[in-house]
């Protein structure tokens, strides 16, 4: 697996771990469990972390690993795109996350433009990536 | 494909459809509305998350050539948890179960939790940069 697909599907794991533990808490506290009380708004950020941060970043990662290379280096087309597009996820995972929570708007488009143009990025790499057998 | 991953990939397949049958139902009788959160649960925990833990437990690179996808017993661990605990989160979540309420929400969550670490634990070490 190349690295970048490895830092991706690393990142994808952290954020299932860090969305169920949100997520697990968000539900024992329908079961009773008293909760601080930021926690109670946290469902924006569970499923942004969960949606986009796990299921999406691991989509990433596993289309950048398998998708058919180029004949010519760089195999897997430029690096710079995807490096960018790792850090902008991420980064656009906790700011669209924490906008609700934190009552930030600006905070929240600020992570969707992020998130955008770190798939924009990876699309623009991979598209070239998706052909025939033999091409 | 392993037998876990069968087992993944049927049981995903189950929610798939209970998740769109859901979906049908509710907008047939707007006052099953509260369903809404099982409905999202049953289609991404138990439909999209069960497809991809059983697909990245077969496919994902091999631990090593004596262990070749890891630990089993954790991935055995991951299904089982989430398993019982989205079944446990349908019963409970959108019903009232009385004083079984609480502890029937506590265990599930508690489920979910444990299916996502002991899946990381089988995943993480298989993934390694060539």
């Amino acid at each position: 697996m190349p690295g970048p697909a490895v830092f991706f599907v690393r990142a994808a794991l952290m954020h299932l771990a860090a969305g169920s533990v949100l997520g697990a808490l968000l539900l024992a506290a329908k079961g009773g469990l008293a909760l601080p009380a930021l926690l109670y708004r946290a469902w924006p950020l569970h499923s942004e972390i969960m949606l986009v941060g796990w299921a999406v970043q691991l989509a990433v990662g596993v289309a950048y690993w398998i998708l058919p290379k180029h004949s010519q280096p760089p195999v897997r087309g430029p690096l710079w795109p995807v490096v960018t597009a790792a850090v902008l996820i991420n980064a656009g995972v906790a700011t669209a996350g924490l906008g609700p929570l934190l009552d930030l708007p600006p905070l929240t488009l600020s992570g969707r433009v992020a998130e955008a143009v770190a798939v924009a990025l990876f699309a623009g790499t991979a598209w070239p990536r998706v052909k025939a057998f033999g091409r | 494909m392993p037998r876990v991953t069968r087992y993944f990939l049927r049981c995903a397949m189950v929610f798939l459809v209970l998740a769109f049958a859901l979906g049908v139902a509710m907008r047939l009788d707007p006052d099953l509305r509260f369903l809404w959160p099982t409905y999202l649960h049953v289609l991404v925990v138990g439909w999209l998350t069960q497809l991809i833990f059983g697909v990245a437990f077969w496919l994902f690179p091999r631990a090593s050539r004596e262990r070749m996808r890891g630990h089993e017993g954790l991935i055995w661990l991951s299904f089982s948890a989430l398993n019982a605990g989205l079944l446990l989160r349908i019963v409970g979540e959108p019903f009232d179960l009385g004083a079984a309420d609480g502890p029937v929400l506590l265990v599930s969550a508690a489920c979910h939790l444990v299916a996502a670490l002991s899946f990381i634990a089988n995943v993480w070490p298989r993934l390694k940069a060539r």
